[in-house]
């Protein structure tokens, strides 16, 4: 309780020290001069006043600017001017004379300010030959920027653009060169070349990779970095019509996946994997993703966390509006991450919001609107064709096993005509077997989405804000989903004194997503895959609910999200810098869906009502020392961090509801109301130091320790220790390297080693606990609903333990060993960028259980068990093709990654591990496929082997097919063998398990995946493609093997559809080639000798590139803009999911679980177009 | 100064953080830390362990390793207890084709008794620990002496099933004892002696009898249990001791002294025989009869479906399936067939156990009947045991589903009868069959049977258990204490001699603890 009270003081003295800074300085002087130094305050009619305020007033009164060499004004005050001297030159000659200081008009705005002696220096510039005139515009948006210097190269003499961003100057020399500098946008220096207009498009300095990066407590410039970090250009993700961020991430960063699962709007269950996964969960869902740590505005948190508290299962990247994101930097080498200690280990993302910049107050407006395209059907046999097709089918099957007496019953030998064929394909007449449904057509809708933004921002010299304004909208393509989202971002940036400084954050999001029912995975109302025969009658009900009914019933998933992020600087000395940063991180989640009467099985309403509130609370406070001595530059910082999750939810379901106008909780049954509740809390406080020490300009060595204390260990091992080493050598900057500077611009060697970790995502495994008996009823028998659920004795309480469970307070973290080799590289004056990593993990004691021995009565302990090795390389080019100052710019980007993670050593009594469909074995990646071996089809009899102790040739196992036949479990031309895994010279006839075995070489791991990108540039038109892909893994076709599966049960073969696939060869004679074996319906239904099956048939190459998008954006020219009296106009647009290249049959090789299964059945990512509108005013 | 506030800001921060604060209360999970404060939280352990041997047992356990495998029942067409049961010899043969059949095999696995171990023993030790003064008076014993009751039975079961097995009485509090941390290596348990493990039930059985008084609910154990179990685990500490060539004598005369004390301050005594229905209420808790029983009641909503599992799935001919003739599975139910029946009940007509223990015990068929004919068999003329026929339809049963009966008998453990016929057994191990003969013709009478006038009390003992607690999972074990095979032709004298009677280990616990090893005569006989 006391901590908890130290927290809260904490936090209000934060407050209240920031709310008072806000009262003072707040003033609407927005000018800045770049070598004036003015201060705002009043001019009073009796004192003195020093000579620079005294001016500064003057240049608001005449729009002017006066430039003067720094320090020339210092130390003069002056009596106010006189009131009736009107002109500018009276005042000035009033002011400026007794002082011994000349002046001269350089043009209409310009003044220049020269101490007495200079003057003669002043006279030759005057001279002026040749004048230059133009518009400055900012080359994102085509906003114009007022306030840009322009000075000529080399001399003090220039102007600044006016408020339109216009220029006009006289110059010396037509041969002259201009620079145009303005803060936050690189500065460009422009050959005159006799031209008279010369326009300019300043670039911001975001966009040009050479910004400040944060990383690990501290704003770093690039190339000073000793770490593999990357950022992304935000500004790409912008013009992109999509919910979330995540589906646009993919081959944005070198060695980054996105993880996408679901196409549906809003909706959560991918994430980002940075270097391989590691995370050996069954999961395949973003729990079981090796998610790095996130820190959005200084919130730390983790998606796996979160995963059981996030009842809307809405998304988290969804909650990032891209136009209020300023940076999104991912730092991939643990030498990075090491000061993220305990959960470091998976990379870290940081995520920062727009802040305020100085200056008048600036509105900007986007908006853009699109459609989202269907996705494309897949082709099915519809009425009368599929009666056709599917009779034929039966009949060439039987055909090719009998011969010629295809009438033939294969459960009891008798020949029967007719008998096979039940009365769907027979009884035309009847109209509850001839309709020619097209399901498809029903749960399809053309999608839609529209985005607006709204941004504010502005500022006095000492403080600044912006507010961001968003909506984002989106009609899905499946009938019934929806999404909704509000954004608010407001950021408050104050310098309250010289030594304190504020930033006050803000971040409220709304959203709504309707759709997807219980399950982000169960969004369609059937899955394509496995649509109904179109032949069977549908009631009303039925085909209302296809076509998206209880997506208007009341149902809604709604997330509200608000952060707030207190940061405090103090900056005590030119040296000494103390950064004090609190934020709170509240997420309420509330999800309801009431499913009426008429949409429910049993005839009875149900319903379900669910919420979370998680929040998150982080402070931490750095002291950051900097010092240089001579050529050396000692930095050293030191903090302490705190953090406290507090996360719980709970649930009501009710069924069997009184009316469908009580769409809550209230009416039901006892009995008919189930609850669940969770509360889970942890702890964190930290520790860590960072000290570096930087020799010229191309040494550095820095190190970083830091020490973790989590509640989530066991009492043996609540603290960790985390250090890394890291250092590079800018080889270009020795003097011996400088002649080669024009081919090799700069070059930079960096070596990391680091330590970090993670923990697991059960906060509560390092205690055994006790639960409720249920050990009876239920275990007896399921096959029909039982209703007792005992959980007593003798009608009284009982407990027992979690035999899964047993305190472990020796659990710990796993524990990262990384050595990262880096190389960056400028080429050619900074045309060609090259940045490379080479790195090798070793991941030792991943939380994982291990199997007990029976007679310890528990079942299984999870302890750190299990070790990984994780090695590969990425490197990132990017070339400009022509010099960067053309009208004309091409530039190509491409990251390329390379990563082989492997399980080093397992644990488990030196055994394979087996679970399910997945297997692990040692010095073999994780999650190798379990399951039969699919050896080709059978072409001829004799071609089986003959066990040799009964003379036979190798059967089916347990497949009652040809019973009567005398041919029960034989194998016939065209069925497909698999591997007889036991040597029992019996194939597994179904799916019983008894020849399964791991597929060697064929693992969902890619070999080799990245982006590659373009942008065309000619003066206004912009054109942006990117594209990703993937190439080396093996994926597992649940597509086709749902649409096939239904070929091995004659029941499924007629109440299903028949899909047409054009592109899938089936056996059908001897001596045919086809992959696939053939369809034997009818046969297999009376047994089980399942062709298509779970197996290796359908292990297909993952490898895609997909062009993600193309943007082709315009700025419209001055002209136009002025005209309407605006800054800036820019038009854009976008499509999305553009053009696919692939090798699997699957619609979309991107939607693979971790485990390599297809899983775009839950929705599809689809194809949209958007058209957008950026205005700045 | 403001440099000086955020240092102290910073200071109290991270003095804050001790402990406490790394180590949080957490309320979604009950663990030692924040159990065992109160009775009632030590109260619902020692229900947990009840409960959990009662889910242990639930599954026909007793009954298919007690009565199964003495041939006296024959598996329906249809189905019933594995085909290893009837005739418990090879295991590596159960069928043709499966390379493991997990029915038999987990009758091989002692986890689900290791799992009550672990338990009882946690419970000991942490109501050992806990203060006087948290229990009303009594209390702490009588938790204690139940528990010490529950452990001495799972092991004595143990020891009769498995013979040498692992032995711990240590609870399991931290994972160091399940894991050497430092080489990431489980830490197992080689097999105790059979004779080991017989002493730890004794053991605990005396500390049991000391800490339990006579009365309370037969649900729960009291000093007529932790007697009874004395005296079947003297009897079979004997039987290993006399096997081993060692001294045994004084086991029969301590199990003499524990089950008169039963049968004189028990309070218990014999219910009547006259209908069907006084049969199946004696095994009821309320019965005069009931010693120890594991509570099954479908009012306390402690109870299981018959339709698919349980000792009436087995034995009993369940209503037909939503009372549709065609979903008759009584051709699944074990079955008596003629040519056995005079083991059971020798003097039959006389004796009227046949009748009401048993449906159509006149009938003479002697091959199962088979559904694929229906009309070939009479279902009337079937003989099965009708001791367990007690069940309900299901109360919560809804109109669109099938009915389902759920199981309204307990699970007896010691008997009353039993215990009188094995204080009649061990009258005559220790040289007083004087004392053994009334007690056999009590039970005999009530069975409408006259004196008895043989000369092989023993003998008739044994005949007489076999005739009354058939069907409760005593008899295999009383056969082979006594070495009394009369029609299980698999136990061979030899296989005898080398403890065939013991069971397999399976191949779960083989590969999951290296020190293991199969049991000596099963080696090579099974396939797993």
């Amino acid at each position: 309780m006391l901590r908890k009270i130290r927290i809260l003081e904490y936090l209000v003295l934060l407050l209240v020290v920031t709310s008072l800074g806000y009262g003072q300085n707040i003033s609407n002087n927005w000018y800045q001069n770049v070598m004036s130094r003015s201060t705002a305050s009043v001019i009073t009619s009796n004192a003195k006043v020093r000579l620079q305020d005294a001016l500064q007033r003057l240049e608001n009164e005449y729009n002017v600017s006066f430039m003067y060499k720094s320090g020339l004004l210092i130390g003069y005050y002056v009596k106010p001017t006189v009131q009736f001297t009107n002109s500018l030159g009276e005042k000035l000659h009033y002011l400026l004379d007794p002082l011994d200081l000349k002046f001269y008009r350089l043009n209409k705005h310009t003044v220049i300010i020269e101490s007495g002696q200079s003057i003669k220096h002043v006279a030759k510039s005057r001279i002026a030959i040749h004048h230059v005139n133009g518009n400055v515009t900012d080359s994102k948006d085509g906003s114009r920027l007022p306030g840009v210097n322009v000075v000529v190269k080399g001399t003090t003499h220039g102007t600044s653009t006016d408020k339109n961003g216009k220029y006009d100057l006289d110059v010396s020399s037509p041969l002259d060169t201009l620079v145009f500098s303005y803060i936050g946008y690189k500065t460009q220096e422009i050959p005159i070349r006799s031209r008279k207009t010369i326009n300019v498009q300043m670039v911001s300095k975001t966009i040009q990779g050479k910004e400040m990066v944060v990383v690990g407590y501290k704003s770093v410039a690039n190339k000073n970095l000793a770490d593999a970090v990357s950022t992304v250009n935000v500004g790409d993700l912008q013009n992109v019509p999509a919910s979330t961020i995540l589906d646009n991430l993919a081959g944005k960063v070198p060695g980054m996946q996105d993880i996408v699962r679901t196409g549906l709007p809003g909706a959560s269950g991918g994430g980002l994997v940075i270097r391989g996964n590691t995370n050996l969960s069954a999961a395949s869902d973003v729990s079981g993703l090796s998610s790095p740590l996130y820190i959005v505005d200084g919130v730390p948190m983790s998606l796996q966390d979160f995963a059981g508290f996030n009842v809307t299962q809405n998304d988290f990247f969804a909650t990032l509006d891209p136009n209020n994101i300023k940076s999104i930097t991912v730092l991939r080498d643990v030498a990075a991450t090491a000061i993220y200690g305990a959960r470091g280990s998976n990379g870290v993302v940081i995520i920062q919001t727009k802040q305020g910049v100085k200056g008048k107050t600036r509105v900007s407006f986007s908006s853009k609107n699109g459609v989202v395209f269907q996705p494309s059907k897949i082709p099915v046999y519809i009425g009368q064709a599929e009666r056709i097709e599917k009779v034929k089918l039966i009949n060439q099957s039987l055909k090719t096993l009998f011969g010629n007496q295809p009438e033939i019953d294969i459960r009891n030998g008798l020949a029967v005509k007719g008998y096979l064929f039940p009365p769907v394909l027979t009884n035309y007449n009847n109209p509850y077997y001839n309709n020619a449904y097209d399901y498809q057509s029903m749960f399809y809708q053309p999608g839609f989405n529209q985005q607006y933004n709204l941004a504010l921002r502005g500022g006095t010299i000492s403080n600044s804000y912006r507010v961001g304004l968003g909506y984002y909208n989106e009609k899905g393509i499946l009938k019934g989903t929806n999404f909704n989202r509000f954004t608010l971002n407001a950021n408050l940036t104050s310098d309250i004194s010289s030594i304190v400084h504020n930033v006050l954050t803000t971040r409220l999001v709304y959203m709504n997503r309707l759709g997807g029912g219980n399950s982000y995975l169960k969004t369609l109302p059937t899955s394509p895959t496995n649509l109904l025969s179109s032949l069977y009658y549908r009631t009303p009900e039925e085909l209302s609910l296809l076509k998206g009914q209880l997506g208007n019933t009341e149902q809604s998933n709604k997330t509200y999200l608000g952060t707030v992020s207190e940061e405090l600087r103090l900056k005590f000395s030119k040296n000494l810098t103390m950064d004090n940063q609190g934020s709170v991180q509240a997420n309420f989640g509330r999800k309801s869906y009431f499913v009426p009467s008429y949409a429910s099985t049993n005839g009875f309403s149900e319903l379900q009502d669910a919420n979370n509130n998680n929040f998150i609370l982080s402070a931490h406070s750095t002291l950051d020392y900097l010092k240089t001595l001579g050529e050396f530059q000692i930095a050293a910082l030191g903090g302490t961090e705190l953090n406290i999750n507090r996360l719980s939810m709970f649930q009501l379901s009710a069924e069997n509801g009184p009316s469908n106008h009580l769409q809550v909780v209230q009416g039901y049954q006892n009995d008919n109301i189930t609850g669940y509740s969770d509360n889970v809390v942890s702890n964190m406080f930290s520790y860590f130091t960072d000290v570096s020490l930087k020799f010229k300009d191309r040494y550095k060595i820095e190190g970083v320790l830091r020490r973790d204390g989590s509640s989530r260990f066991g009492s043996n091992n609540k603290w960790g220790t985390f250090p890394s080493l890291k250092a590079f050598w800018i080889f270009t900057n020795e003097p011996w390297m400088h002649s080669l500077n024009s081919v090799l611009s700069f070059g930079k060697i960096r070596v990391s080693y680091g330590i970090a970790g993670q923990m697991a995502s059960d906060p509560l495994l390092q205690y055994n606990s006790f639960i409720s008996i249920n050990n009876i009823g239920s275990g007896i028998n399921n096959i029909y609903a039982d209703k007792m659920n005992t959980t007593t004795y003798g009608g009284e309480g009982a407990v027992v333990p979690d035999f899964n469970k047993i305190a472990n307070r020796s659990l710990s973290w796993s524990k990262t060993n990384e050595v990262d080799y880096g190389l960056d590289l400028h080429l050619f004056q900074h045309r060609i960028y090259i940045s490379s990593d080479y790195y090798s993990r070793y991941i030792s004691g991943e939380v994982f259980p291990s199997m007990l021995a029976p007679s310890m009565g528990y079942n299984s302990i999870s302890s750190n068990l299990v070790d990984m090795i994780s090695n590969g390389w990425e490197t990132n080019v990017t070339g400009y093709l022509f010099p960067r100052s053309n009208d004309f710019q091409w530039s190509w980007t491409l990251n390329l990654a390379q990563n082989k993670t492997v399980v080093a050593k397992l644990g488990n009594g030196g055994r394979d591990y087996i679970n399910g469909d997945y297997a692990f074995v040692e010095n073999q990646p994780a999650f190798q496929y379990y399951t039969y071996n699919y050896l080709g089809t059978l072409q001829n009899t004799k071609d089986l082997p003959v066990d040799p102790m009964t003379g036979q040739y190798i059967n089916y196992l347990w497949a009652d097919a040809g019973l009567a036949l005398n041919e029960q479990g034989k194998i016939f031309p065209g069925m497909p063998l698999f591997t007889d895994v036991n040597g029992d010279y019996q194939i597994d006839g179904g799916d019983y398990g008894y020849d399964k075995e791991i597929i060697q070489g064929k693992s969902p791991q890619p070999k080799i995946y990245g982006g590659l990108g373009t942008q065309v540039k000619y003066k206004n038109l912009n054109l942006n493609i990117h594209s990703s892909f993937s190439f080396g893994s093996w994926i597992y076709d649940t597509y086709l093997h749902d649409m096939l599966s239904h070929y091995d049960s004659a029941t499924d073969f007629f109440t299903y559809a028949l899909y047409k696939l054009p592109n899938i060869h089936f056996w059908n004679q001897r001596g045919s080639q086809a992959y696939y074996p053939m369809r034997y319906i009818n046969y297999s239904g009376g047994g089980s000798a399942r062709s298509f099956r779970n197996s290796s048939m359908f292990l297909e190459r993952g490898d895609y590139w997909s062009i993600d998008n193309i943007t082709l954006s315009y700025n419209l020219p001055v002209r136009i803009t002025d005209r309407i009296g605006v800054r800036g106009i820019n038009i854009y647009t976008t499509m999305r999911n553009v053009y696919m290249w692939k090798r699997s049959h699957v619609p979309d090789p991107r939607m693979i679980t971790k485990e390599g299964y297809y899983n775009g059945q839950g929705y599809p990512l689809s194809r949209s177009m958007v058209i957008g509108t950026k205005i700045n005013f | 100064m403001k440099k000086l506030i955020y240092l102290i800001f910073v200071i109290s921060i991270i003095s804050g953080c001790n402990g406490n604060f790394l180590s949080p209360q957490q309320n979604d999970v009950v663990y030692n830390g924040n159990y065992w404060k109160s009775a009632g939280d030590a109260q619902k352990a020692v229900n947990g362990t009840y409960a959990l041997f009662r889910g242990l047992m639930v599954n026909a356990q007793m009954y298919n390793r007690g009565d199964v495998t003495t041939g006296y029942f024959n598996k329906g067409w249809n189905g019933g207890s594995s085909d290893q049961f009837y005739l418990p010899g090879n295991f590596d043969d159960a069928t043709s084709n499966q390379k493991s059949w997990g029915a038999i095999q987990s009758y091989a696995d002692w986890s689900g008794y290791y799992k009550v171990v672990a338990q009882v023993n946690s419970v000991i030790y942490h109501i050992n620990k806990m203060p006087d003064k948290q229990f009303s008076d009594g209390q702490k014993s009588s938790l204690l002496g139940q528990a010490y009751f529950l452990r001495a039975l799972t092991y004595y079961d143990i020891a009769k099933i498995w013979g040498n097995a692992p032995l711990t009485l240590n609870p399991i509090e931290s994972s160091k004892q399940v894991l050497n941390t430092a080489t990431n290596t489980l830490i197992t348990l080689p097999r105790s002696t059979d004779v080991q493990i017989m002493e730890a039930v004794l053991a605990d059985t005396k500390k049991a009898v000391d800490l339990l008084q006579f009365g309370g609910p037969a649900i729960m154990a009291n000093k007529g249990s932790a007697q009874t179990l004395a005296g079947y685990a003297n009897l079979w500490m004997a039987f290993l001791k006399k096997r081993d060539g060692k001294s045994y004598n004084s086991y029969y005369a301590a199990a003499v002294k524990a089950l008169e004390d039963v049968v004189q301050n028990g309070g218990y005594s014999l219910a009547s025989y006259s209908s069907n229905s006084d049969i199946q209420n004696i095994y009821k808790g309320s019965s005069p009869e009931a010693v120890f029983y594991l509570n099954i009641s479908v009012d306390q909503g402690e109870s299981y479906r018959v339709d698919n599992g349980g000792i009436q799935f087995l034995t009993c001919k369940v209503p037909p399936l939503n009372g549709d003739p065609t979903q008759d599975r009584a051709s699944s139910i074990n079955w008596v067939p003629h040519s056995v029946k005079k083991l059971i009940y020798p003097e039959y007509p006389n004796d009227k156990r046949a009748d009401l223990f048993f449906e159509a015990w006149a009938s003479t068929y002697n091959e199962p009947f088979s559904d694929v004919s229906p009309t070939a068999t009479n279902r009337d003329s079937v003989t099965w045991m009708t001791k367990f026929a007690s069940f309900q339809e299901d109360p919560n049963h809804q109109p669109n589903e099938f009915t389902a009966y759920f199981a309204n008998s307990d699970i007896p453990v010691f008997r009353y009868t039993g215990v009188k016929l094995l204080l009649a057994e061990t009258y005559v191990k220790n040289n007083e069959s004087g004392k053994a003969l009334p007690i056999i013709n009590e039970i005999r009478a009530r069975a409408g049977l006259g004196n008895y006038s043989g000369s092989d009390i023993l003998n008739e003992v044994l005949q007489e258990e076999t005739s009354e607690l058939i069907g409760e999972g005593k008899l295999f074990f009383a056969y082979i204490r006594n070495d009394y095979i009369q029609n299980i032709p698999e136990m061979t004298p030899n296989r005898y001699a080398e403890k065939g009677y013991y069971w397999p280990v399976s191949s779960n616990i083989l590969t999951e603890n290296k020190k293991i090893k199969q049991t000596p005569y099963w080696q090579g006989k099974t396939n797993w």
